[in-house]
């Protein structure tokens, strides 16, 4: 039996570099995954410190969840309100704003509900309702879902029916079904620019950066696990990298980033004049 | 039509030119099956030789537990060993490495390898265990008897196993996280997952690439089970 | 008269079917004891429970060896039994004869055996090993020299039985079990292996044997016991006088 277990001890030592006492897990969306930008930034931030970082690429949902199992040092998501929720039961701490884009609507050429036109996502949606058109919603829990809520919300409506489908994938997959179906989808703009090429859709709904509905705002938040619930997490280097990614080293490369000439993402960390609203959840009130 | 066509070309050319990415996924998998299947095989053995030569009450119902676990989709795997690892203080550390990969994995075709060798054990006649033991055998004897009697079917069960954990994505993307460094080098993305992720991404040439070196290993696999099975229908 | 082998009051049943009733049963070292009965008698059941590979439910089996009671692992290590099927191992008929060798053999002896054979296969001869010369002064006796390299599985029903002959043979046990040892045999091999069991004898060991023809039983056997829905009904004594068996043949015939 002995014999059994060191033959499985040795074998298992084998495997995997001896974990060095410095490395950083960072959580974040898959949507943020699939452009680039950490292994951009991360290449960085391994020549400046010397240390690597894991990045596991899931849901919104889900990035917040491993922080809040302490399995995770820090989360990158774009979800705000969820984040105002895990600020607020100190889950993560140090919230910053790092960057944001937008999402738009998009939807097959022919467009069948009329939508292109339409002043704000709001009345878009309200248009792809009344005409039962097809839209497919990830339905994930992810920074995307939340914002398609947000507007379906806004909008006085319960989605439901034949037209309203379900993908559970991520935004890549979610934009494949639409453009093989033909069907409307919320997305960022940056998965969309990414995959124009491949896909058979086209925006109906502009964003904010090109002057669209100010609604469609999606700005990214960068939080470290609270220490104080996870002492072994390395919160020194979360730390280090939040302030790597703020910097202006970091923003720089975040602005770097560009598909077709168009930039994906555009930093907010770097303010001459202050705005609170970054560190604290946005109902907050002090005290 | 034509434009599936111009991705398999695509593959087969990233194929022949393989960049680090493609190696050290394709390492990666390797590693982590194959290091599971070499603790897996003997642990099974022993198991399977105590169970099926063995009397004890229950086993009736061990052999059933078996045959269920043998059924378990490796998402729900993945998730147990995810949910044990991230509460078990001292193996918090295992989280997202190959280690936590080769354990799920393990989990995973044990059953499978369990139960394909304890069929193949029964399938050996009951008068091989008696003639080893009017020879002299002893109990350990008699068993090491009847397993060299079940060698083909041993065989037949690593490389099934072998099979079924370098094709699964369910465990290893829960536990190990389908990490690449920044470089582009895998760090826990097996050839599954990174087919995964790449046609999440839309890269379906990458994507494809990696489909077809995975079926051509599972057709290497099968091929030795084929040429394994021959020898039996001869006799 | 020195008894080798005393079964005491033996009960054994499979799940709900008693196949032992209470056996009561001494062996007398040096003789040939036939036991003989109906399909289903428990023949097989008590020669299971006398090579103790079953243990009885009720009642007791000990052998003596050197007149003292002797503890059931070195026992088997003096006994052996052929069984009514061959059973072979699936390997060579090397394999297979040398098994119970190799079992008893030290490391060292293992090694330089499988060493040899290995060597052998390769066209290397060197002088063969103690184990592998006693392997063919077997294969000799039930008259299969040069059998040695042959695949079990390749073996006709009759020259299998002979190779579990040999198997158990080449161990010189001081008690030899064999269950139905002409059944599926030619009438030339039967003749071979009842003159093996003669000469069996003639060393001063033990010949336990179950069979279905009278004729051999009164040929072979110096007790003949009848057993019966698991239970001894009858024993004989047979005298020397009667059906005098031919003089042993030279071996190899």
């Amino acid at each position: 039996m002995l014999k059994v277990l060191l033959f499985v001890g040795g074998l298992l030592s084998i495997i995997g570099a001896p974990l060095a006492a410095a490395e950083l897990v960072l959580a974040t969306t898959t949507s943020t995954y699939d452009t680039g930008l950490l292994d951009a930034l991360n290449r960085s931030f391994e020549e400046l410190l010397g240390v690597k970082v894991k990045v596991i690429a899931v849901g919104t949902g889900a990035a917040l969840e491993l922080a809040k199992r302490g399995m995770v040092d820090l989360v990158l998501v774009h979800a705000r309100p969820l984040e105002d929720r895990y600020l607020a039961e100190g889950w993560v701490i140090n919230r910053r704003d790092v960057m944001f884009n937008d999402f738009v609507v998009v939807g097959p050429p022919e467009d069948p509900a009329g939508v292109k036109g339409a002043p704000t996502a709001v009345e878009a949606f309200r248009r792809i309702a009344a005409a039962g058109a097809r839209f497919i919603s990830r339905g994930d829990n992810s920074g995307t879902n939340f914002k398609e809520r947000e507007i379906w919300r806004a909008a006085g409506i319960e989605p439901g029916g034949r037209w309203y489908l379900l993908s559970g994938k991520g935004m890549g997959d979610t934009l494949v079904q639409a453009s093989l179906m033909g069907g409307y989808t919320l997305t960022d703009r940056g998965t969309f620019l990414a995959m124009r090429e491949n896909l058979d859709l086209e925006i109906v709904v502009e964003g904010p950066v090109k002057g669209g509905d100010p609604m469609l705002m999606n700005p990214y938040g960068i939080m470290a696990v609270n220490p104080a619930r996870f002492p072994d997490r390395n919160y020194v280097l979360a730390m280090a990298y939040i302030g790597f990614v703020t910097s202006p080293e970091g923003q720089r490369i975040i602005a770097g980033l560009t598909v077709g000439g168009e930039p994906l993402f555009y930093p907010t960390a770097l303010r001459e004049e202050p705005d609170f609203s970054e560190y604290v959840p946005r109902d907050w009130r002090g005290g | 039509m034509r434009e599936i066509w111009g991705s398999v070309e695509a593959a087969f050319s990233l194929l022949f030119h393989p960049d680090r990415y493609l190696l050290s996924t394709i390492l990666v998998s390797f590693k982590v099956s194959g290091i599971a299947l070499l603790i897996c095989f003997p642990v099974s053995a022993a198991l399977a030789a105590a169970i099926s030569l063995g009397r004890f009450p229950g086993r009736g119902a061990v052999k059933l537990l078996v045959r269920t676990a043998m059924g378990l989709p490796s998402v729900v795997v993945g998730l147990l060993v995810l949910l044990v690892l991230s509460e078990a203080g001292p193996f918090k550390g295992l989280l997202w490495t190959p280690r936590a990969m080769v354990i799920s994995q393990l989990v995973l075709i044990t059953p499978l390898v369990l139960g394909v060798m304890i069929s193949s054990l029964e399938g050996v006649s009951r008068r091989v265990a008696e003639a080893a033991h009017v020879l002299g055998a002893n109990r350990l004897q008699v068993a090491w008897a009847v397993m060299r009697e079940a060698r083909l079917g041993f065989l037949t069960a690593a490389v099934a196993g072998f099979g079924r954990a370098i094709a699964e994505v369910g465990s290893v993307l829960i536990v190990g996280g389908n990490i690449a460094w920044a470089d582009g080098t895998s760090y826990t993305r097996t050839l599954t997952t990174a087919i995964v992720v790449e046609s999440r991404k839309g890269n379906f040439e990458a994507a494809l690439a990696f489909g077809i070196v995975l079926m051509v290993l599972v057709l290497a696999v099968n091929l030795v089970l084929g040429l394994l099975g021959r020898p039996e229908e001869a006799r | 008269m020195r008894a080798v082998l005393v079964a005491r009051d033996l009960h054994f049943r499979y799940g709900r079917h008693e196949a032992l009733r209470g056996v009561d049963l001494a062996v007398r070292r040096g003789e040939i004891l036939a036991v003989v009965g109906p399909n289903g008698a428990g023949k097989t059941t008590l020669f299971r429970l006398l090579t103790l590979y079953l243990r009885p439910q009720r009642g007791s089996v000990e052998y003596f060896f050197g007149g003292r009671p002797t503890p059931a692992r070195e026992a088997r290590r003096r006994i052996a039994a052929v069984l009514q099927e061959p059973s072979l191992f699936s390997t060579d008929v090397f394999g297979n004869v040398a098994y119970g060798l190799l079992l008893r053999a030290p490391f060292g002896e293992r090694l330089r055996t499988r060493l040899s054979r290995g060597l052998r296969r390769l066209g290397l001869h060197l002088p063969p090993s103690p184990i592998e010369k006693r392997v063919e002064v077997a294969l000799e006796t039930v008259g299969l020299a040069g059998f040695t390299s042959r695949r079990a599985s390749s073996l006709s029903r009759g020259e299998a039985q002979r190779v579990a002959l040999a198997r158990a043979l080449v161990l010189e046990p001081e008690v030899l079990f064999l269950d139905e040892p002409t059944a599926s045999l030619d009438p030339e091999s039967a003749v071979i292996v009842e003159r093996i069991i003669r000469w069996f004898r003639e060393d001063g060991r033990t010949v336990l044997l179950t069979t279905h023809d009278p004729g051999q039983a009164r040929r072979l056997a110096d007790r003949i016991v009848r057993l019966a829905e698991g239970r001894i009904v009858e024993t004989e004594e047979i005298t020397k006088g009667e059906a005098a068996p031919p003089p042993p043949a030279p071996l190899g015939g």
